[in-house]
C-alpha cells in the first residue's frame, strides 16, 4: 500500500496462520476502542516559545555531547538529536507550561461500530439512489437520498437513477439516460428487474453498473437479497459476463466508495455549527476533512474524525463553525505515504 | 516529499500529528493496555521528535523515530511498577457492537490476555506486525534488532500464543 514501513510485499512472517489472524483481529478491535483526546496544543506548549537552553541550536551545535550527558544525567530526558530515542518516563512533563495533558482515563467507548446497512433508513418518502464516482481504486458506488415522487420505492429509486443526474456533480450513472423500467417483481428474496437498455461499456464499468442497480434495489427493499436482471425480457446482452443468474451485492470493500460524505448534502443550506456526517472506512479509521470557501484554495477549517477501519464501515461525524457563505467540504483519507488525499468525497453547501 | 523540506519543527509536529498521533497512541495502548499512559508516551515522543526535526528533516524518518520512541517509552513506562495499578477501566465491550459483540469481545480479550504473558520483545514484534502491518526490515529498524531476531521473536511469540490459546491455564 505505501512505503512508510508498511509491508508491500510478502515476507517470511506468516499471515495465513490462524493464530496470527486471531491476533490481528483482536489488536484491530482493541485499537479501535482507543480514542485519544486531541493533544496537539499540549504538545505545542511543551515545544514552542522559550526553549530551554539545552534545545537552543547554538548549544546543540557546540556541545551536543555534553548536553546529552547532562540531560540524561539529570533525568530530564527531553532531547532531540539521538537516533535511538529514549523517551522520558511518562509524567515527567519537562518544560510544560501550559495546561496539563488531558489524559483520557474516562474515554467514552468507541461510537458506532455499525456493521449492517449504513445509517438509518431513508427519511420516509425518500429513496436511496446509488451513483458512481471514479477513484484511484476504481469506480466506486456513492449514495444519495432523493425524494420519492410517490411510487413503489424501488421503482422510484431506479427511475431516478436512470433518468436524473446525481445532485453531486462528481457522481455519475453508468446507465444510458434513456433506460426505462420494463418490469419489476419480487419473489421471496429475489427481485426481477427488467429494463430497456444495458450499458455498452468495458467489463469493469459494466460490473459497477450492475452493482449500482443491485445496491439501489436492495437498499430500498431490504427483504431483497438478489436481483435477476433482464433487458427487454432477456438475459443482458453482455460481451463480458454471463448475468443470467440472480446477482447479489458484491462486498462493500470491492465496490463501495470508502468514504461517503452524507451531510451536508450537495447544495444544502445549513446553519453553523455545521454537522459533518458520513460513513466509511480508512486506515486507522482516520477520516480527514477540509473546508474551503467555494472557488478558493485556502482551507478555512480542517479536522479529522473516526470512521471504520480494516474493512469495517462505520458512521463518522464532526462539526465545524463557519461564517455565512458558500463552502466546499472534502472528506478523505490522508495517504500514509505522502499525505495525498485518497477516496475523497466533496460537497458544496451554504451556511445561511 | 518536497513540501516537507520547507517544514520547520512546528510544521512537522502539526502535520505528522494529524496523520499519525492516533495510531501512535494506539500502538502504545496495545503495548501498555493503558490509554492514558499511552497518550503521555505518544506526546513525549512528539516533543522529542520536535527537538530532533532539524536532523530528521523527513516525515518518514520522523515517523520511524516516533514509533521507536513509543515502543521504548512504553517499555520504560511498563517497568514502572505503577502501571499495573493504573489500568484504565476497559470500555464496556457489550457497548461496542450490536450483533456479534459479546462473543467477539470475549475472543479478543482472550487473545490479548495471552499476548500480555509474552516477553517484551515478542509482544512488540507481534504488535508492530499484526497491528501496524510493518515489514520485517522496518520492525528490525524500529526495535534496533536484526531481521533474524525479528523472525525468531515472531515465530516464538506466535507459538507461545497458540499454546496459550489452546490450553488456557
Amino acid at each position: 500500500m505505501s512505503d512508510d514501513g508498511r509491508r508491500d510485499v510478502p515476507d517470511s512472517m506468516p499471515d495465513d496462520d490462524p493464530t496470527a489472524a486471531r491476533l490481528r483481529a483482536a489488536l484491530t478491535a482493541e485499537a479501535a476502542m482507543v480514542q485519544p483526546d486531541d493533544s496537539l496544543s499540549s504538545i505545542r506548549d511543551r515545544t514552542g516559545g522559550d526553549r530551554p537552553w539545552w534545545q537552543r541550536p547554538a548549544v546543540l551545535a557546540t556541545a551536543a555531547a555534553v548536553v546529552l550527558g547532562l540531560v540524561v544525567g539529570s533525568g530530564i530526558a527531553l532531547l532531540g538529536g539521538d537516533d535511538d530515542p529514549t523517551v522520558a518516563t511518562p509524567g515527567g512533563k519537562g518544560t510544560a507550561t501550559g495546561p496539563e495533558t488531558t489524559s483520557g482515563a474516562e474515554e467514552s467507548p468507541s461510537p458506532s461500530e455499525a456493521t449492517g446497512t449504513p445509517t438509518a433508513p431513508a427519511v420516509e418518502g425518500n429513496v436511496y439512489v446509488y451513483y458512481v464516482m471514479d477513484q484511484d481504486n476504481g469506480m466506486r458506488l456513492y449514495r444519495e437520498e432523493r425524494p420519492n415522487p410517490g411510487m413503489d420505492p424501488v421503482t422510484a429509486a431506479l427511475s431516478t437513477m436512470f433518468t436524473q443526474p446525481a445532485l453531486d456533480p462528481d457522481y455519475d450513472s453508468t446507465w444510458p439516460r434513456s433506460t426505462g423500467i420494463v418490469g419489476y417483481s419480487v419473489d421471496g428474496e429475489t427481485a426481477t428487474v427488467d429494463v430497456s437498455d444495458f450499458p455498452e461499456v468495458g467489463a469493469s464499468a459494466e460490473d459497477i453498473a450492475v452493482q449500482q442497480l443491485v445496491y439501489t434495489v436492495t437498499a430500498n427493499d431490504t427483504s431483497v437479497k438478489r436481483v435477476r436482471l433482464l433487458v427487454n425480457g432477456k438475459t443482458p446482452p453482455s460481451g463480458h459476463q454471463d448475468w443470467s443468474e440472480p446477482i447479489e451485492r458484491s462486498p462493500r470493500m470491492d465496490v463501495q466508495g470508502l468514504i461517503w460524505l452524507l451531510g451536508p448534502t450537495e447544495g444544502e443550506t445549513v446553519s453553523s455549527p455545521v454537522q459533518i456526517t458520513g460513513y466509511g472506512t480508512a486506515f486507522e479509521a482516520t477520516v480527514s476533512w477540509e473546508v474551503r470557501r467555494q472557488g478558493s484554495d485556502e482551507v478555512v477549517a480542517e479536522g479529522f474524525t473516526d470512521a471504520g477501519a480494516n474493512g469495517e464501515f462505520a458512521d463518522f461525524s464532526d462539526s465545524v463553525e463557519l461564517d455565512p457563505g458558500t463552502y466546499e467540504l472534502r472528506a478523505f483519507e490522508s495517504s500514509a505515504e505522502d499525505g495525498r488525499p485518497l477516496n475523497t468525497d466533496s460537497k458544496v453547501f451554504t451556511v445561511g | 516529499m518536497d513540501a516537507a523540506r520547507g517544514w520547520d519543527a512546528d510544521d512537522a509536529v502539526t502535520q505528522i500529528y494529524a496523520a499519525h498521533y492516533r495510531s501512535l497512541v494506539r500502538l502504545g495502548a496495545l503495548l501498555l493496555r493503558d490509554t492514558a499512559l499511552a497518550e503521555e508516551v505518544a506526546q513525549d515522543a512528539f516533543v522529542s521528535m520536535h527537538g530532533a526535526w532539524r536532523r530528521l528533516r523527513d516525515p518518514d524518518k520522523a515517523l520511524a523515530y516516533l514509533r521507536r520512541s513509543v515502543v521504548n517509552g512504553a517499555r520504560s513506562a511498563q517497568r514502572h511498577a505503577v502501571v499495573a495499578a493504573k489500568h484504565a477501566p476497559r470500555p464496556d465491550p457489550s457497548a461496542a457492537s450490536a450483533e456479534q459483540g459479546a462473543l467477539l469481545a470475549l475472543e479478543h480479550a482472550e487473545v490479548l490476555t495471552a499476548l500480555r504473558t509474552l516477553p517484551d520483545r515478542q509482544r512488540e514484534v507481534l504488535v508492530l506486525r499484526y497491528y501496524l502491518d510493518l515489514s520485517e526490515v522496518t520492525i528490525a529498524d524500529t526495535l534496533g534488532i536484526s531481521r533474524g531476531a525479528v523472525k525468531s521473536h515472531a515465530s516464538r511469540g506466535l507459538a507461545a500464543l497458540r499454546t496459550a490459546l489452546e490450553d488456557p491455564a
